[in-house]
């Protein structure tokens, strides 16, 4: 009898169209902003972030739903039945959890659409984000429910819907400008890879998941309590499990939001070439491995025909620039930062990475540009792409972030020491950077000994 | 008189005023508090939008087959119904933030009437708050809103800045086409 009442109500209730719209708005939303970034793990992030503006639907469809009896004049024949209203109506809330659970996951299916041909790496960490984003989708529907009954008016729904937008859309404009938000704000419905972090190389932690699914399980029976029960007083119970929830997801939070994030091992791990030299990127960007190999070998055969005690292999750096910019690799290492295009490729052409893996002749730089740079940057990484130039014999064609008057000047100047001259000045320069010491560095390369 | 006092009675006209003024009040609380100026253009957005979702449900008598029995000319006093809707609308959220609301309300309100003729007065809102949700990511503090080919600025119209002309053609095309529908076939 009951499976009957649920049929009956997944195709006759809101069900259907909840999920045919967030199917539809959602893979729009994903296919038409610029959110197709970071493989699986982008997908379930950005499909997290969407729901900023999803969940509000959700909230307007349940309140739709709340009205219905309303709607169709049937509250008195209705109230004639003898069948407890929790009975009654909880098919229906399990008919738009369903709907809303299936346009979630349709949603992802849909957007998997351009993630299946490129990746290359399932990770795990993307089944309990994207479960957990279901669940947000189903408590949206039931507080919708439970709100919608307090308020059956016609002007419910949409004003639900665009006051939840409203106050979303305020709480992003924090998230995003406020640098590093706290953790408490993982209770709405908003994630974003904040912080320097890139989605494929992250994960979210236990933590962070069981502190959403115990704060989601309580509002989720918290919003049951307020729509279910005939009686006004059993109805402010409801509050219990909210608070509950709250008091017990609360310790468990991360204190700001991007310590719920963390590396996730399987996709740092090195892929490498099984030829020597060695050449290894992430195991996330394992497609961009034959774009960065011929670069790879040219440059290091060019240094180890220039230089002393040269590197001997490359490997991607795939560490955090915000929270960890200090990662120094071991000295015979090139580590250098690999960008992709949405579809795994490298996203620069072959001669900017050879340029890449040759500045500061085959050294991670020792400092982070700041927004402006000063004039102590601008002399540092100039020398550092004068020793790139001299070790490849001519200067980069296409202009970097900076004015290259400066790198002109030190490597023609360069060419015209001694030959004998020129590579121990350049070897000094690596020998520096390699130490991290805080000499001028276009001192030693052209200035007076 | 009086028998415009009875309409606006039987379409809650009061009640959606007292709402229309009420989310203006809550757009000059949010601008208020946000510091962010581009923001602001978003949420007048949304205040519009929530303006026009009021007015949605008044666009239809309790009874719709009752009312086209009248032996009374009714597509000059739909017509009348949505511009005098639109008139208000505008002036009492540019009372509070004037961020293109004139271009917001003609095309809100064209979208609201167009529903109101194809989908019935209480699910009209639909189209315009599902577009809206649609083109949300292109507007502050999402995203930019794109400069790009003609349709592209026309399609994402609502969040374009002000005297964009792609974006004014497309609010004034869906203004009158609402209108006209609505004010022809009355609502379903």
């Amino acid at each position: 009898m009951t499976g009957r009442i649920l049929r009956l109500e997944l195709r006759r209730s809101t069900a259907p169209w909840i999920a045919l719209l967030i199917v539809v708005l959602g893979a729009a939303m994903i296919y038409f902003t610029s959110g197709r970034h970071g493989l699986w793990m982008g997908l379930a992030t950005t499909q997290r972030s969407m729901l900023a503006l999803l969940w509000p639907l959700a909230l307007g469809a349940g309140a739709w739903q709340a009205a219905r009896e309303r709607r169709s004049r049937m509250i008195e024949l209705i109230a004639t039945t003898a069948r407890p209203r929790w009975r009654r109506v909880l098919p229906t809330a399990t008919a738009l959890a369903i709907g809303g659970v299936l346009g979630y996951l349709g949603m992802f299916t849909a957007g998997a659409g351009y993630v299946l041909p490129v990746a290359t790496y399932l990770p795990a960490g993307a089944v309990p984000t994207v479960l957990i984003g279901a669940l947000f989708m189903v408590i949206g529907l039931w507080l919708g429910l439970a709100i919608g009954s307090y308020l059956p008016s016609a002007l419910t729904p949409p004003l639900l819907v665009v006051a939840s937008a409203a106050v979303l859309v305020f709480v992003f404009n924090r998230l995003i400008h406020g640098g590093d938000p706290a953790g408490s704000v993982l209770f709405l419905p908003v994630l974003q890879v904040t912080n320097g972090f890139l989605p494929e190389f992250v994960t979210l932690s236990a933590r962070t998941h069981a502190a959403q699914v115990v704060w989601l399980v309580g509002l989720a029976a918290a919003a049951l309590l307020a729509f279910a029960p005939a009686a006004r007083r059993v109805r402010i119970l409801a509050l219990v499990p909210a608070l509950a929830g709250a008091a017990l997801a609360a310790p468990l939070q991360p204190p700001v939001l991007s310590a719920s994030f963390t590396y996730d091992r399987a996709a740092v791990a090195l892929v490498c070439t099984p030829d020597r030299p060695r050449v290894c990127v992430t195991r996330a960007h394992e497609t961009a491995l034959a774009d960065l190999r011929d670069p790879a070998h040219e440059a290091l055969r060019i240094m180890a025909a220039k230089l002393p005690d040269a590197p001997t292999s490359v490997v991607e750096d795939y560490h955090n620039q915000v929270t960890d910019p200090s990662y120094q690799p071991p000295p015979d290492t090139v580590a250098i930062r690999l960008e992709v295009t949405p579809s795994g490729r490298a996203l620069l052409p072959a001669r900017v990475i050879l340029f890449d893996v040759l500045d500061g002749a085959g050294t991670p730089g020792c400092y982070v540009t700041s927004r402006r740079p000063t004039e102590f940057d601008r002399r540092y990484y100039s020398a550092r792409l004068a020793a790139a130039a001299w070790l490849l014999g001519s200067m980069p064609d296409s202009p970097p972030a900076f004015d290259l008057s400066l790198a002109q000047q030190a490597f023609t100047t360069l060419r015209g020491l001694p030959a004998g001259e020129q590579r121990a000045r350049v070897a000094a320069l690596r020998q520096a950077e390699l130490a991290c010491d805080d000499r001028d560095r276009l001192d030693i390369l052209v200035g007076a000994r | 008189m009086r028998w415009l006092v009875l309409y606006l009675r039987s379409r809650s006209v009061p009640l959606a005023l007292a709402l229309v003024a009420g989310s203006a009040l809550a757009l000059g609380w949010l601008v208020s508090v946000t510091d962010d100026a581009r923001v602001h253009d978003t949420m007048a957005l949304l205040a519009v939008l929530a303006a026009t979702a009021t007015a949605a449900p008044g666009l239809a008598g309790a009874d719709h087959d009752l009312d086209r029995t009248a032996a009374i000319a009714w597509p000059p006093r739909r017509a009348a119904h949505v511009l005098l809707a639109g008139v208000l609308i505008a002036g009492t959220v540019s009372f509070v933030h004037n961020g293109s609301v004139l271009r917001n309300v003609a095309g809100m309100g064209g979208l609201v009437a167009l529903g109101a003729a194809t989908l019935g007065a209480s699910s009209a809102p639909l189209l315009p708050i599902s577009w809206t949700l649609l083109v949300l990511p292109f507007a502050p503090p999402f995203g930019t809103p794109p400069t790009g080919p003609g349709y592209q600025v026309a399609l994402t119209w609502m969040v374009q800045p002000a005297a964009t002309g792609p974006a004014t053609g497309a609010a004034v095309l869906l203004g009158a086409a609402g209108t006209v529908a609505y004010a022809i076939r009355g609502p379903r």
